[in-house]
Formats: C-alpha cells, structure tokens, sequence
C-alpha cells in the first residue's frame, strides 16, 4: 500500500461480499437491530426535518416582526405556552425564526454535498483511469487543498467575494471534494484493471464511454455513501462560517441564529436563543450521518470513514 | 525508495504544496472583485505612505512582477504591516501562533490517546453498555458543533456554577512576561480547562469510533486465542496486543483529523476568546485587515502541511509493510 492511496484504500465490494457480509453479521442479533434502527431513525428524522422545511414558513406562528404585546416589547422570553421556544432579545419568536430557518441549512448541506460529489467523482475518475501526468497533476492539486484549513478559507473568500449562500457552497465544496476525489482515485486503479474494462478497450470504445458508462456505475455505492458525509460535514460547516458572521445576511440560517445570540451577548441569560437552533443542526447532522453509517455497514463493512 | 529518500521526497512535497497554498493566497487577493491595492495597503494611510508602499509590494505593476516579488517577501517574512495596529504582520502572528499550539497540541494528545483508549475498551468489552455508551457519545460529539459545544460549557460551568473563567487566556488584572511567567500558572491552566475540555470531546469521536471498528476485527485474529492459551493476562492481551495492532488507521486519520483541527481552532478561539490564530484571522477579515488575515492563513495552511507530513512520516515508519512509491 503506497502512502498516498493507503487513505482512500478500500476493498472492492463484489454484490456477493456484500451479501456474504450481511449473512456473517446475522449471528450478532444486536448489532444488526442498531444497525438497521439507526439507518430508519435516521430517514425518519431527516424526512420530517425535510417536512418542516417545506411547510416551516407557512405554519410559522409568527413573522420576523417584533412583537409587541400589551405595549411592551417580549424581549428575551424563556419558554412559554405562547412561544414554545422562547423569544429573543429583539423579540421575535425563536420557533417562528426556526421554521425558516431550516430550509437553508438543507440547502447548503444538498448543495455543496452535489458539488462535492461531482468535483470529487470526476477527479478521481479521470485521474485514475488515466494515470500518468494528468494523474500526477490532479493529485498534487488534491495534495494541496489537503492543507487548506477550512474555516480560514471560506471566511477569506466570502469576505472577498461577499456573504451570500452560494458563495458559502461553493467555498466548503472547494475543499471538500478533496476525499471524495482520493476514495474514488483508489477504487478507479482497481477497476481499469478487470477484464471487461481492458476488452472495451481493446474494442475501441472511447475513453470518455468507459469511463462513464463502463467504470462509473461501479463507484455508485462509494459516492452515495461519500456524498451523506459530505452532506452532514456542509451542514456542520456552514453552521460554523454562519456563526462567525460570514452567513447570508438575507437568510434566516440555525447558525446564523447562533450567531444573532452569540453577538446579543445576552446569550448566558437566554439559554433558548441558542440551544434550540443548537439541538437542530446536531439532528440534522447525525440523521444524514446515521443513513451513511447504516448503508455502509450494510453493504460494505471495510470501509471505514467518519 | 530508502527511508531517507523518503523523508526527503516528503519535505520536497510540503514545499510544492505550500508554494501552491501561497499561490492561491495571491491570487484570491489579487484577482478576486475589488481593488488590490486596497486590500493589502490600508486606504487609511496618507498618499506619501501608500506610493511608498505600492511601490515595496510592486501593486503598480502588472501580476507576473508581482508575483516573484510576493513570493520573495512571504519567504523573507516580510508579510506588510497590519492596517489597524500598524506593527508587522510576522511579530503579531508570532505570539498568537504560540497561543494556538498551546491549546491546540493538548487538544491532538488528548483526543487521539483517550479516543484510542476509550475505544479499544469499548471494543473489548462489545456489546455491553459501557460499548453502547461510547458509541452513543462517539456519534453525538462527532455531531455537535464545536462551538454549540463550547457554549453549552460556557453557560454551565461558567455561568451557572462559576466555577471556571468565561474566556480568554488570563484574568483581566494578570500580567506577566516570558514563556513560563505566561504559561505556567494557575491562572493559565483555569483558562486552558473549558477549550481544553471541549475541543477534547469534540476530536475524540473519530480516533474512538475508528478504533473500536480496527479493534473488532482484529480481536476476532486467531493470534490472541494463542496469546490466551499461552496465559498471557487479559489487560495484556488487549493493550500490549489487540490495541497495538489496531492503532494504524487511527494514525491515518490523525492526519486528516489535525488539518480540521487547524481550521477549527477559528470556532473554538472565538467561543472562548482565545487569543489565538483563529480568533485573528477572524478578526483581521472583519476589519478589513488583510495583511494579517494573509498572513494568518498562511501560517495556518504551514501548521496543516508540516503536521500532515509529520504523520506521514510517523505511519511509514510504524508501518513496515509500506512501501515508500508513488502508487
């Protein structure tokens, strides 16, 4: 194993040693209960995660507006009956602000995890079945945004290009696609060599063909699996670039919510501004993690990423 | 390839890389919307200073003069003056560097060590409640973002018991100078605790679930049977056997797990105030400030590169079965 490809080293998953697999974890009666449990628990709560970001603006209790009751402004409201999750110092709803809120976390955490799935398989792709210069260049220009620290790059770029949601996607997709591109590179030099590959070739099937319709439905498995992490890694990071300050000012976001708390300084007084917003985007993150983790034990139990 | 070809093909990589990085920097600030001038001299300055300025940094002439001159001035360590405190850019970065590493290295040793530990015990003891236990926490610490984490310790260990500090690295009223007078005290340590703790939590999630999975598949290897009927006792079957022959992969991902770490440490700084890389880097891009914001990144994207390579270096050397090749 050579130092490079050792990180994305990944044996290749036959369907027969995915079943195989499957039946030899049959014995552990528990593991397999969690296993499942925790790919439905997963589903379940993203799909309603999905449901209220749908419906969250139109069943919103009430609007961004300050509210005003019996003359006075409801500033930093704990919990109550009217406002379930309190109010913030401003006085708007927290329920109300997250309904809207969730849509675009959803948003980024799709999109960039679409955009990192697309740089990501097209390098690996092309870099493998190639080999030779062309693999040489692309996997220095990898080796290289491995040393880009994340936080640092997307608050430079978006303080230069401008705080908006797609510049967001577009700078946690830069670096993001850098594993994609490694896993799917390693699993490329092992499929060029099978026979059915090498006879295409020989056949004078152009290369773009095999590549996309010979190799690639292969990597399939390894790119859903990669893309629920990339997912679940966007949404984590734009709630981080959103509580430095760096969000889309004109979306409401969880992290910008966050953000909104964290800047009132009011936040130690006001625990709801932001454990709400908080306790959403961990169960956003883990229900995308759990559908990832249950596929990947399921179907291929060497393969080891979190 | 021998190990000292290796070593030396390895820092020939870092270097490229950080060329590339440094590149990169260059043209983000250069090319991106915006006028360049202004975004590595402050338009503060009096037109005296700013030709003067323009002319030390070449941003009257066209990129591929810029371009050597940049190059020259990064090695050099000539990284500008900072727009708002007017000092240079290398003397400020240089002390926030220290603060970083100094909560950053504990951070990385105690993450990857009771990571592997907790890990290795939950694998020995699978299936129990105590595996179930580190798995729940494994994938709830892996899932909560550092700074939520952060302040949910804030509010209740500061706030609520005020027991700890609320941030920054010393109490208002401390002075001290020298690197044991700032570093050795317990006024330090109280103020390391609440990052130390949380940061910890956070980065232990991976090497713990990694090394529960290697450690699985290796308990199940005939070898320990052996070991077992040969009586050796259990702890030294799980510790001197199993766990060392599981700790590879976690090597592996320390590496990938410190380049997040270094990025990360932005959130951590600036939920605990910590005068750090991170917390002046964010800074420096809210005041415009972008010498120090420059140099700030480079010095970070430096920290990743040499710690990636130091890993590299750490799993070949561990690993016998590597090969040093390309492919």
């Amino acid at each position: 194993m050579s130092i490079r490809t050792r990180l994305a080293h990944i044996e290749l998953p036959g369907a027969s040693g995915a079943m195989d697999s499957i039946g030899r974890r049959l014995g552990s009666h528990w593991d397999i209960v969690t296993r499942y449990r925790r790919g439905t628990a997963g589903l379940v709560v993203l799909l309603v995660m999905v449901g209220i970001a749908i419906v969250g603006p139109y069943v919103a209790p009430y609007g961004t507006e300050t509210i005003i009751r019996n003359g006075q402004v409801v500033s930093s409201q704990s919990p109550s009956v009217l406002h379930p999750f309190g109010t913030n110092w401003v006085g708007q709803d927290m329920l109300s602000l997250m309904l809207r809120a969730m849509r675009t976390d959803l948003l980024v955490g799709m999109l960039s995890g679409a955009m990192v799935m697309s740089i990501g398989a097209n390098v690996g792709l092309i870099s493998g079945y190639y080999g030779g210069r062309v693999d040489s260049i692309l996997m220095r220009i990898t080796d290289l945004v491995y040393g880009l620290p994340l936080e640092p790059f997307a608050i430079v770029l978006i303080s230069l290009t401008g705080p908006s949601l797609v510049n967001i996607v577009i700078a946690i997709s830069l670096i993001l696609w850098r594993t994609v591109a490694r896993v799917i590179r390693s699993e490329v030099l092992t499929l060029k060599t099978r026979t059915y590959v090498q006879v295409a070739k020989d056949r004078g099937v152009s290369d773009r063909r095999i590549i996309y319709r010979h190799i690639a439905p292969n990597i399939f498995h390894l790119l859903f699996l990669y893309t629920t992490f990339s997912i679940s890694w966007g949404i984590i990071f734009n709630a981080g670039i959103s509580f430095l300050g760096f969000g889309d000012p004109n979306r409401l976001s969880l992290g910008g919510l966050m953000y909104d708390s964290w800047a009132a300084s009011l936040w130690p007084f006001a625990w709801w501004t932001f454990v709400f917003p908080g306790a959403f985007i961990v169960l956003l993150v883990l229900s995308v993690f759990f559908i990832g983790q249950a596929y990947e034990e399921v179907a291929n139990p060497q393969l080891k990423s979190y | 390839m021998s190990w000292r070809r290796f070593v030396l093909h390895r820092l020939w990589q870092a270097l490229v890389t950080l060329l590339g990085i440094a590149t990169i920097l260059f043209l983000m600030f250069r090319l991106l919307p915006g006028d360049p001038t202004t975004t590595v001299i402050s338009p503060a300055l009096s037109e005296g200073t700013r030709q003067h300025l323009l002319e030390v940094y070449g941003l009257a002439e066209p990129l591929w003069i810029q371009y050597p001159l940049y190059l020259k001035n990064m090695l050099t360590l000539n990284w500008g003056l900072s727009f708002s405190s007017r000092e240079p850019v290398f003397a400020i970065l240089g002390y926030r560097l220290v603060n970083t590493l100094v909560l950053m290295v504990p951070i990385m040793f105690f993450a990857i060590s009771l990571g592997s530990i907790s890990g290795a015990v939950a694998a020995w003891y699978r299936d129990s409640g105590l595996d179930l236990g580190s798995l729940i926490f494994g994938f709830t610490s892996r899932s909560v973002p550092i700074f939520f984490g952060g302040m949910l310790f804030l509010i209740v260990f500061s706030y609520h018991f005020n027991w700890l500090p609320s941030g920054r690295m010393h109490s208002s009223l401390f002075e001290a100078s020298g690197f044991i007078g700032t570093y050795l005290n317990v006024d330090f340590l109280k103020h390391l605790i609440g990052p130390l703790v949380v940061g910890t939590l956070y980065y232990m999630a991976l090497p713990l679930l990694l090394m529960r999975n290697t450690m699985l598949e290796v308990l199940g290897e005939p070898f320990l049977q052996v070991l077992e009927a040969k009586g050796v006792t259990q702890r030294a079957i799980l510790f001197k056997h199993a766990a060392r022959n599981s700790l590879l992969p976690v090597v592996t991902a320390s590496s990938l797990m410190i380049g997040y770490a270094v990025g990360g440490q932005v959130l951590l700084e600036t939920v605990f105030s910590w005068p750090g890389m991170g917390s002046a880097i964010v800074n420096a891009v809210n005041n415009n400030d972008y010498p120090v914001a420059q140099g700030a990144f480079l010095l970070m994207a430096t920290l990743v590169v040499i710690l990636n390579m130091g890993a590299d270096m750490l799993y070949a050397y561990l690993d016998p079965r590597v090969s040093y090749d390309e492919h």
